[in-house]
């Protein structure tokens, strides 16, 4: 799984982290102090802009009068007065309201969706689980969404036009609890679609996932390996793949990892009346809990860098030159975990690696680069600075797994018989512990990110983090309720819709937009593009238009892009629900992304449900 | 009243949809298979017909892609678009490294434009060469080439009889299989991968007939290749279907390279039995069948390459008849010209060419180009009675001449000379018996055994090459002669561990002479050599017979006094050659004059 934004702690997300914050780059803020300036502006904006509003049809005095009632009563009124009972009885309404209007449809084009998904999905690709969590991800999150913008936003327009709103204003019920009730109905009924589209589509992922294969033990051959003698043989070709089946001489035996998966087998009953078994895919539908660490790329001088680029478009990796131990390259890797107790890590150090390699010149193809693994104390005064050299073969685009175990060899043949112990002699007094790698063979080159070796202590439930998932997309759908029904209280059905839309697009497009208002993303904003696609002018071209066209281009496209880069930081950025990617790639959604979602999408419901109610009760003061 | 007039118009605008639907239908009806009827069925509508008639698209039920056609009509007139966007989103898949979304990504491409023919060619080059390399594990290099043929073989599937991606598909198998730097391992995996082969049968292409299998009696890839480059030809000679970016020349020369191809593979992989003989025949013969088609050259004639021969014959029949018709005349022109030279441009003709200068170059060249006469100037000199006869020829041979540049031309590009003498050459036993040789010799050498054995086999086979080069001149110009020198670099090795020296006369310095690395490998030698400063250098006057105890090295130290102090200041080194007077002797290690030492 690469990270390339990284996800941070909770707290640094939450108020920043003091060494990169600058005032005028508020994605350095941190959430709270961002939340704070769009509250403050929100509270200075909204009762100007209702003041002009208002001034228009009643004067500035009246205006003024209107809007500090509509401030004053808000706090001395509706606020003590708030009802969860009539908010619940319009929350109700609402769900009542969402299935008279067929909402369930929505159900059946995702059954529909699934039901013929088998000719959507290339069954054939090598990773099929991520596949399948990604396409009932992807298709459960559009589908959700889709329709918490149609609930949400049509809903009271269609009230105010067919004039049942008056049914229930004429009740004593006040704005703020027809807004909270109507976004909680269509949150109920939204949580009740997800919870079904869930079950559906784990059976789906568990079911389309689940194969078998069979093998003829008289099929197997007998050979001779360094480990002793094992029988081989191979799978029936099922799902699109077979297997390479070692059995041991105790009858039991794993298949070879094709398609992101293995399987157990063993061998029941004697001589001709023998069977292999073959077990469930294994390691298919997992999600591995890493302990990820700091990482440090060394050059070859031994400094602290990046690491070289091979030539590589993508600078998610830095590359280390590889040399013999002790020669003129000093180019390491080094990870620096924190945590590493004997309680945690009773057996050694479940170490998971992704190295990529590059390759100067061919040399024995047959064979992978070769690597070496030194376990190194942080702790300038430990008197044992690093394990002896643990050789390993690369193996690209695959997870590495080493167990580092307890018991290390000595390079300086320190320690109790030349041997170290891993928590004794490598591990510093606050538990924190360094792994090298480095590549040996020279001219050769190891690449490397901070995501790329991870500590595997546990695996968490897969249910569990498609639960996770799921929540993150329940999250998501309780934003677009949200603003759905905040933009209906003063637009009718589809200028709301679109309003929603707009907003969930420029928060999925957030980083985009940036790009392309601060020029790193090449061809010019909306009007320079338009004119670069009619004119057919591909991006690279210095526009070709008349000077003074150019300049009132360029006016218009700084002013428009402004506004989207400030709606940017207003709105919520949906990228950071995306959490497809951890399930697909079988890893566990981090608590602490899960936390920042939960408090970014709470306090955006309340800000935003603050607002709707503003807007509805000064819709009722223009009325 | 006004109810019944409204129900009135509802039937009747009800009905009017109905019958405009009668025409629809039958316009737009699908072809259907019948197994029961050789699994042919109804043609179909009017448009079906039409799609069958222009390979639109899929104008069969059976061969209807749902997915494909849903995604079309999802996207609402948008799947340009829609295919664009999801480009970009390959390239940036490929720029990430996410094979597994690049490879789905690719999916949904070809399910949006499945008959634009590009999209195929350039995905599966794409997974086979572009992403393929990205990995270490030549395993997975593999795989991701059988993605790419695979991917092919799907668009074969939407574009029916298409030559391009039958072509493409031969070309995959062939090139990319048998031609890449994992070639050893790529056609080892090749010969077993029975998913594989299983692929390749159930999309018409019998893996298991003996035309497709090697000497090993297993599907070799270059075998398979040409069934593919076949099928390709196929298509469009029973099919009419139109060559589609690859020139005519390239595009049927496929089927007979690969039985090249695949004869030279199957002795690189040590087979040179009687197998691997007629492997070289079916390739002369396919050559040759080549050679004789009719290609259209971009004048807008039609050739074969076999024939520059003939068509030079003809133009030599025809000037002699020019010459007849006006004798002399030609000389005469000739004398003329030759005559205005200037001095400097005559004494530049005399030189020898390899001993100009460039200057001199550019002098001979004008001057060659000045002396040539032309048939036109032949027929403005001629008799005025002889002329009109001359003008038929000059236009017979006019004509000729074009054609045999053309085919000049056209035969340079697919190298046909070397490709025709080499299968000539390599059916002989003479060739069969030399590639053995060497072939076992390097084992021997690789394997540190029988050292003596290997020499023996590589200086039978140094001789029985020479001979091969000397009756196949264009063998030896060729690059493909280069795998040759790799062996000779063993040799040089195999010499000094058994501390003998490189022969100076060495057989094949002509071969050596012609290819950049053989070039480097003589300079090794000449370096060695003169630091050693013994055996005489090629070039430099060899040992006097009179006088064999002389010592040749002694003649540059004349000639070049200023380089003679060195030599004097290591006496020792010089010394020590002394007592060695045969090594110094050039006859000693001659492996032409003597292959049985």
């Amino acid at each position: 799984m690469t990270l390339e934004r990284g996800i941070p702690n909770f707290w640094t997300w939450l108020v920043g982290d003091p060494v990169d914050q600058r005032l005028f780059l508020p994605e350095t803020w941190g959430f709270l102090w961002g939340m704070i300036a769009v509250c403050f502006l929100i509270l200075l904006i909204v009762p100007f802009l209702c003041f002009v509003v208002a001034s228009f049809r009643y004067g500035p005095s009246e205006a003024f009068y209107y809007v500090y009632r509509a401030l004053f009563s808000a706090v001395t009124d509706d606020l003590p007065r708030f009802s969860f009972r009539r908010t619940l009885a319009i929350a109700r309404l609402a769900v009542q309201e969402a299935i008279r209007n067929r909402v369930l449809i929505g159900f059946l084009v995702f059954v529909v969706l699934l039901l013929f998904a088998g000719l959507f999905l290339d069954v054939k690709n090598s990773n099929p689980a991520r596949v399948y969590v990604s396409f009932v991800l992807g298709a459960t999150n559009y589908l959700a969404l889709l329709m918490a913008l149609f609930l949400s936003t049509f809903s009271i327009p269609n009230d105010i036009k067919n004039r049942t709103i008056y049914t229930v204003v004429t009740k004593p019920i006040r704005a703020g609890e027809i807004v909270l009730g109507r976004s909680l109905g269509f949150i109920a009924v939204g949580t009740m679609m997800l919870v079904a589209m869930g079950l559906v589509s784990y059976f789906f992922v568990r079911r389309g996932l689940s194969h078998d294969h069979v093998v003829v033990a008289a099929d197997l051959v007998e050979e001779t390996t360094p480990e002793g003698k094992v029988r081989r043989g191979q799978t029936s070709f099922d799902n699109f793949h077979r297997h390479t089946v070692t059995i041991g001489t105790d009858g039991k035996g794993q298949t070879n990892v094709v398609n992101g998966h293995r399987h157990d087998v063993e061998i029941v009953g004697e001589g001709a009346a023998a069977k292999v078994r073959i077990g469930p895919p294994v390691d298919q539908l997992v999600a591995r809990a890493p302990t990820f660490g700091k990482l440090v790329i060394l050059d070859r001088d031994g400094k602290p860098g990046k690491g070289i680029n091979v030539g590589n478009e993508w600078m998610y990796r830095g590359f280390i030159e590889g040399g013999p131990a002790g020669g003129s390259s000093k180019a390491a890797a080094v990870w620096t975990f924190e945590g590493v107790t004997p309680e945690r890590y009773p057996d050694g150090l479940p170490l998971e690696m992704t190295l990529r390699v590059f390759r100067s010149y061919k040399g024995d193809i047959e064979q992978g680069i070769l690597g070496e693994i030194v376990i190194r104390n942080p702790d300038p005064a430990a008197p044992i600075k690093r394990s002896g050299p643990i050789l390993f073969e690369s193996k690209e685009y695959t997870t590495q797994q080493r167990l580092i175990p307890r018991e290390l060899s000595s390079e300086t043949g320190a320690g109790t018989g030349g041997k170290l112990d891993l928590f004794r002699d490598l591990v510093s007094s606050n538990g924190r512990v360094e792994v090298e790698i480095r590549c040996v063979e020279t001219a050769q080159y190891f690449g490397v990110a901070q995501a790329d070796v991870y500590l595997r202590s546990h695996d968490s439930s897969f249910e569990l983090n498609f639960a996770k998932a799921y929540l993150s997309i329940w999250l998501q759908m309780v934003l677009v309720t949200a603003f759905g029904v905040t933009f209906s209280t003063f637009l009718n059905g589809s200028v709301s819709m679109m309003a929603t839309l707009s907003a969930a697009v420029l928060g999925l497009f957030g980083q985009f937009i940036r790009g392309v208002a601060n020029g790193a993303v090449e061809g010019g904003g909306p009007l320079e593009s338009t004119l670069r696609i009619v004119t057919q002018q591909n991006v690279m071209v210095d526009l070709e238009v008349n000077s003074v066209v150019m300049h009132v281009l360029k006016f218009c496209d700084h002013a428009l892009m402004w506004v989207l880069q400030a709606a940017t930081y207003i709105l919520p950025d949906f990228t950071q629900f995306d959490t497809v990617k951890f399930v697909a790639d079988g890893f566990s959604i981090f608590p602490d992304l899960v936390a920042q979602q939960l408090v970014m999408a709470a306090v955006y419901f309340l800000v935003v449900t603050i607002v709707g109610y503003f807007c509805l009760k000064t819709r009722e003061i223009a009325a | 009243m006004s109810r019944n007039a409204s129900f009135v118009r509802k039937i009747a605008y009800i009905t009017a949809i109905a019958l405009l639907l009668l025409p629809l239908a039958a316009l737009s009806q699908p072809a259907t298979i019948d197994p029961n009827q050789g699994g042919r069925g109804s043609p179909g509508g009017k448009l079906s017909q039409l799609r069958v008639q222009y390979n639109l698209s899929q104008a069969e039920l059976g061969e209807i892609d749902p997915a494909s056609e849903t995604m079309k009509l999802a996207t609402l007139g948008l799947r340009g678009v829609a295919a664009n966007i999801l480009w970009i989103y390959a390239n940036h898949y490929k720029k990430v490294e996410d094979w597994d979304k690049l490879e789905l990504t690719v999916q949904q491409i070809i399910r949006l434009q499945p008959n634009f023919l590009e999209v195929w060619d350039f995905q599966a080059h794409n997974l086979s060469y572009n992403v393929s390399v990205e990995f270490d594990d030549y395993r997975m290099r593999y795989q991701w080439v059988k993605k790419g043929i695979d991917f092919l073989i799907l668009g074969t599937h939407y574009n029916r009889q298409e030559p391009g991606l039958l072509n493409e598909i031969g070309w995959f198998t062939g090139q990319k299989m048998g031609r890449s730097d994992e070639q050893k391992q790529f056609r080892r995996m090749f010969k077993t991968d029975k998913d594989f082969h299983e692929l390749f049968r159930r999309n018409g292409v019998e893996v298991d007939q003996d035309e497709a299998l090697g000497p090993d009696v297993k599907p070799d890839n270059w075998l398979v290749a040409r069934l593919w480059f076949n099928r390709a030809v196929l298509a469009v000679t029973a099919a009419n279907r139109p060559i589609r970016g690859k020139s005519p020349l390239l595009f049927y020369n496929g089927g007979a390279m690969a039985l090249i191809n695949g004869s030279a593979a199957a002795e690189k992989d040590g087979y040179f039995g009687e197998r691997s003989q007629i492997s070289w025949q079916r390739a002369a013969d396919e050559w040759r069948d080549y050679g004789n088609r009719e290609l259209p050259a971009t004048e807008g004639f039609m050739f074969r390459l076999n024939e520059l021969e003939e068509r030079q014959d003809r133009i030599k029949q025809l000037r002699d008849q020019i010459d007849l018709l006006a004798p002399g005349i030609r000389d005469e022109i000739k004398k003329e010209r030759t005559a205005k030279f200037s001095d400097a441009a005559r004494a530049a003709l005399e030189k020898s060419p390899d001993k100009r200068t460039p200057e001199e170059m550019g002098l001979a060249y004008q001057a060659e180009m000045e002396s040539t006469v032309r048939d036109r100037d032949v027929l403005d000199r001629a008799p005025r009675e002889k002329r009109p006869d001359i003008r038929v020829l000059l236009e017979q041979v006019e004509n000729d001449e074009s054609v045999a540049s053309s085919i000049a031309r056209n035969r340079q590009i697919v190298n046909f000379e070397y490709w025709r003498t080499r299968c000539d050459a390599e059916r002989t036993k003479l060739a069969l018996d030399a590639r053995r040789n060497v072939y076992e010799a390097d084992k021997l050498f690789a394997s540190g055994e029988k050292f003596a054995e290997a020499r023996q086999k590589y200086e039978e086979a140094w001789v029985a090459w020479a001979q091969i080069f000397k009756d196949h001149q264009p063998l030896m110009d060729n690059a493909e002669a280069q795998d040759l020198i790799e062996s000779i670099t063993h040799y040089r090795d195999l010499l000094n561990q058994l501390d003998e020296r490189f022969p100076a006369d060495f057989v094949l310095n002509a071969l050596l002479d012609r290819h950049p690395e053989g070039m480097k490998l003589r300079e090794q030698l000449k370096l060695i050599q003169s630091a050693s400063g013994e055996s005489p250098r090629p070039g430099e006057p060899k040992p006097d017979p009179k006088n064999p105890n002389q010592d040749t090295r002694s003649k540059p130290d004349e000639s070049k006094p200023n380089e003679s102090k060195p030599t004097e200041s290591k006496p020792s080194e010089s010394k020590t050659t002394e007592p060695k007077p045969a090594e110094s002797k050039p006859a000693a290690a001659k492996p032409a004059d003597e292959p049985k030492p």
